[in-house]
C-alpha cells in the first residue's frame, strides 16, 4: 500500500490554486494540448443553460482555456438539446453515433461516446444538474493536468448540500461513497480510500489514458474507471481537487439502493479481474425494493444490468478517426 | 447649429455602426449572462452587500478595468479612462437588493428566459454594467471620456441612496451625467424625481402580557390601533393639483392567532408635485398619530426618512434629446416617468441624469421574476449609442 497520508499531500489540491487561468492558458499552449468539456445529460433543462453560459463565457469567450464544449444526450424529453445549441455548445443524441457498436443508453454511454465525439487531448466531464455551476467545476480539473506532468486524472471533491423542501440543507450526501464505497475500497482497494469523492461526476483526464479502459454504461461508471485507472497507472497518476460548494438536486434512498446495486455489479467485474480470488458474481440481476401503500405491502422489482463497453481504442472507427494519422 | 440639429447629425452618423455593433454585443451575450448567472450566487441584502461588491471588482478586474476600488460604502467603482478624459460620464446601478441570504436567488436560463429572484430589477442590470468594459473593447469604442462604472449600495428602504451619494460627495472631479441601468422595462426613460418622504408608523400596545383575547374581552390590540391609524391617514385630504399621492406600501404586526397583538406597523411613500405641500402632510401625518395613541393608550410613533425633493430635466435637454433621438433610431417606445430610483440624488445636484431599461420581463421578489433575453441586445444598444453620442456631443450635453 501507498503511503496514503504522502499522496494526500501532493495529490490533493483546492481550485483556489488554479484561478489564475491566463496562466492555465499558457501552459496549455506550451504543451500543444486540447481540451474538451463535456456535459452528459438527460433531461437537464433548468441547469443546461446557465452551464453552457457559464463556461463558455469564462472559458471560451474570455479566456481560450476550452476548445470546444459539448452536449451529449441519453434522449432529453425536454428542451436540453435546444437550449445547449442556442447557447453555442455543440449537441449529440448518443444513440445517432457508434450505432454499430450496439445501442445502450445511459451516462457512461454518453462518457464513452465522448472520446469518439470530441477531439480533445483533454477531456473534462460534468454533471449538468449543478446549480450553483461555476468555471472552476472546469478551471480546477484541468489545472492539475497541465501543472503537474505526472498527473493524468483528476477528479472533483466538495461539501455536498443538498436542496430539500426546507431550503438547503449544510451538510450530507455521499452516502453511497460512505456506505459502499469506502468499506469495500477499505478491503481490497485500500490506496484508493484517500479518494474524498470517488463518486463525484466531476472529473477529467487525458485521452490516452481514458480510451485504454472499459465504461461501465451506467451506475458504476465512476468506480470502474477510478479502478481501472489505478491499477493501470498508478495512484500517482490521480489527483484530485477541492471545489468547495456544489449543490444539486438530492436522490432518495430508493435511487440509491438501485446505484448501490449496479455499482456493485462493477465492483464484481473488477474483482474478478484484478483479483486472485474466487470470482463472484450476482445470482440475479432484479433490484427488489419494499414498498408500503396504505396497508399494502410492495415488493417493487427492477432489472438493472451493469453493461460495460470494451476501451475504446478498441472499437475500429474510433481508432480511423483518431489513430489513422499516428499509424 | 441648434442643439437639435447636432443632436441629429452625430446619430445620424452613428446609426452606421448600427448593425456592426448589434453583430458584437450579440457575441456577447453569454458572457452578460455568465455574469448575471456568476453575480446570482451572491446575496447583497441592502447594508449587507460586501461580499457581491468583492465579486464585482473581480469582474471589473476580468474585463480589464485597471485598479477598480471599493469605497467606504462599499460601492463598486471601475474606471474605463477615455483618451482625454476631460468629462466623466457615470454609468451605474444599484448592487443590493431586498432578499435575505436564506431566499434561493439560484437563476435558470432557458432557451428564450432567465428566470430567478432579483434578474429583473436589477440583477441584468448589474452584470450589464460588469460586462460594459468587454463590449467596448469587443466594438472598438474608444470614447473621449472617462466611464465610470459605478455598482452602487444601500439603494433600497432605509438605505435611501446613501451609496450614489456619497460617491458623488467623494468623487473629486465633476461628474457630467449619470445613466442608470434598470433590468427592466427597455424603453424607460426617467429624468425627474417627485418629492417624496417616506414613513414607518410603529403602534405598540403598553400591556406588558400577551394574554388570551377570550380572557380579556376587549381591549385595543396593535393591529387595531394601526387599523384606525390607516383609516385616519386616507382621510387627510389630498390634492389633485399639484398631484400628490400616498401608498400604503407594507404593513406587519401580531404574533397568533390566540393573543392579543402587542406591536404592529404601517409603512407609507408620499409622493408629490409639490416640495412645499410636504411639510404640511407630513406634520398632519404626526399629528394624527399622536392622537390615536392618546386615544388607544397606545405608543404610535412615526419615523419620516428618504425625504427627497422634486427635480429633473425637461424634455428639451440635450441628454433628453439624445435619449428620445437613440429611441426613435432604434425604434424603441418611450416610456417616461417620474423616476424613484437613485438619480433623485443626481438630479439635486443638477447633474444631468436618467434611466434606461434594459428588456422586457417581469419583476418582483419571487423566483416568478424573469427577463426576456432576446431584446437585452437592443437595450445594450441603446446604452452603447447613447454613450457614444454624449461623447461626441461634448459640453453640449450638459444642458
Amino acid at each position: 500500500m501507498v503511503n496514503l497520508d504522502k499522496w494526500l499531500k501532493n495529490r490533493t489540491f483546492h481550485y483556489n490554486e488554479f484561478t489564475d487561468i491566463k496562466r492555465l492558458v499558457e501552459l496549455k499552449e506550451r504543451k500543444g494540448v486540447t481540451i474538451s468539456l463535456c456535459f452528459p445529460t438527460l433531461n437537464e433543462e433548468k441547469t443546461i443553460g446557465k452551464s453552457i453560459v457559464v463556461m463558455k463565457s469564462e472559458l471560451m469567450d474570455r479566456y481560450p482555456l476550452v476548445d470546444e464544449i459539448a452536449v451529449i444526450d441519453s434522449g432529453s424529453t425536454d428542451n436540453t438539446l435546444s437550449i445547449a445549441k442556442n447557447f453555442g455548445a455543440d449537441t449529440y443524441l448518443a444513440s445517432d453515433y457508434l450505432k454499430s457498436e450496439g445501442e445502450c443508453r445511459g451516462k457512461g454511454e454518453n462518457l464513452w461516446k465522448a472520446l469518439y465525439l470530441l477531439k480533445g487531448d483533454i477531456i473534462v466531464y460534468v454533471d449538468a444538474d449543478i446549480s450553483n455551476i461555476h468555471p472552476r467545476f472546469a478551471y480546477g480539473l484541468i489545472g492539475p493536468l497541465l501543472m503537474e506532468p505526472e498527473v493524468k486524472f483528476v477528479k472533483a471533491f466538495y461539501n455536498r448540500p443538498f436542496k430539500t423542501s426546507a431550503g438547503i440543507s449544510p451538510s450530507g450526501g455521499g452516502r453511497v461513497t460512505e456506505i459502499l464505497i469506502r468499506p469495500l475500497f477499505s478491503q481490497f482497494f485500500p490506496d484508493l480510500t484517500g479518494v474524498i469523492q470517488p463518486l463525484s461526476g466531476e472529473y477529467a483526464g487525458y485521452r490516452e489514458m481514458l480510451e485504454k479502459i472499459s465504461f461501465p454504461i451506467g451506475y458504476g461508471v465512476e468506480t470502474g474507471m477510478l479502478i481501472d485507472l489505478y491499477q493501470k497507472y498508478g495512484l500517482d497518476s490521480i489527483a484530485q481537487t477541492n471545489i468547495d460548494l456544489r449543490i444539486h438536486r438530492n436522490q432518495t434512498t430508493a435511487s440509491l439502493g438501485k446505484m448501490s446495486f449496479g455499482i456493485l455489479q462493477t465492483f464484481w467485474n473488477r474483482l474478478k479481474k484484478y483479483k486472485d480470488l474466487p470470482p463472484i458474481a450476482p445470482e440475479s440481476f432484479m433490484l427488489r425494493q419494499m414498498a408500503i401503500d396504505n396497508d399494502d405491502y410492495k415488493v417493487i422489482e427492477y432489472d438493472i444490468r451493469e453493461k460495460e463497453r470494451t476501451p475504446m481504442i478498441e472499437v475500429e472507427d474510433y481508432l480511423k478517426k483518431y489513430h489513422k494519422k499516428k499509424k | 447649429m441648434t442643439n437639435s440639429s447636432v443632436v441629429d447629425e452625430i446619430l445620424q452618423k452613428l446609426s452606421r455602426n448600427k448593425e456592426k455593433w448589434l453583430k458584437g454585443i450579440e457575441s456577447t451575450r453569454e458572457m452578460l449572462l455568465g455574469n448575471l448567472s456568476l453575480l446570482s450566487e451572491f446575496s447583497a441584502q441592502t447594508f449587507h452587500e460586501k461580499n457581491r461588491a468583492e465579486f464585482i471588482l473581480t469582474r471589473y478586474t476580468a474585463s480589464g478595468i485597471v485598479d477598480p476600488k471599493t469605497d467606504r460604502m462599499h460601492n463598486c467603482i471601475g474606471i474605463c479612462n477615455g483618451r482625454s478624459g476631460l468629462r466623466n460620464i457615470v454609468v451605474c446601478t444599484h448592487i443590493d437588493n431586498q432578499f435575505s441570504m436564506g431566499i434561493d436567488q439560484n437563476i435558470t436560463i432557458t432557451a428564450d428566459r432567465v428566470h430567478g429572484a432579483g434578474v429583473a430589477d436589477d440583477n441584468l442590470a448589474i452584470a450589464a454594467l460588469m460586462t460594459l468594459p468587454d463590449i467596448l473593447k469587443r466594438l472598438n469604442i474608444s470614447l473621449d471620456c472617462n466611464i465610470i462604472i459605478l455598482g452602487t449600495t444601500r439603494y433600497h428602504g432605509r438605505g435611501d441612496f446613501e451609496g450614489i451619494r456619497t460617491f458623488l460627495r467623494d468623487f473629486p472631479g465633476k461628474i457630467d451625467a449619470v445613466i442608470n441601468l434598470t433590468g427592466i422595462t427597455l424603453g424607460t426613460l426617467d429624468y425627474f424625481s417627485l418629492s417624496r418622504v417616506r414613513c414607518d408608523i410603529h403602534c405598540e400596545t403598553r400591556e406588558q402580557e400577551m394574554e388570551s383575547s377570550w380572557m380579556r374581552m376587549s381591549e385595543s390590540s396593535a393591529i387595531l390601533v394601526a387599523n384606525e391609524v390607516i383609516s385616519s391617514l386616507y382621510s387627510i385630504p389630498l390634492p389633485k393639483k399639484p398631484k400628490t399621492i400616498m401608498n400604503l406600501g407594507m404593513i406587519s404586526g401580531g404574533e397568533r392567532y390566540s393573543t392579543i397583538s402587542r406591536e404592529a406597523e404601517v409603512n407609507l411613500e408620499i409622493l408629490s408635485e409639490n416640495n412645499s405641500l410636504m411639510d404640511t402632510l407630513v406634520e398632519q401625518i404626526a399629528d394624527c398619530c399622536t392622537d390615536i395613541g392618546a386615544k388607544h393608550s397606545a405608543n404610535v410613533n412615526c419615523d419620516f426618512f428618504g425625504r427627497h425633493d422634486a427635480s429633473g430635466l425637461s424634455s428639451a435637454h440635450p441628454l433628453i434629446k439624445t435619449a428620445l433621438g437613440v429611441f426613435k433610431l432604434l425604434g424603441h417606445k418611450p416610456r417616461m416617468e417620474y423616476s424613484n430610483s437613485q438619480i433623485t440624488v443626481s438630479l439635486a445636484q443638477d447633474i444631468p441624469s436618467i434611466t434606461l431599461g434594459l428588456t422586457e420581463g417581469v419583476g418582483g421578489s419571487t423566483n416568478r421574476s424573469f427577463i426576456e433575453i432576446a431584446p437585452i441586445t437592443q437595450g445594450i444598444l441603446q446604452l452603447v449609442i447613447l454613450l457614444s453620442a454624449i461623447d461626441q456631443m461634448g459640453e453640449i450635453c450638459n444642458g
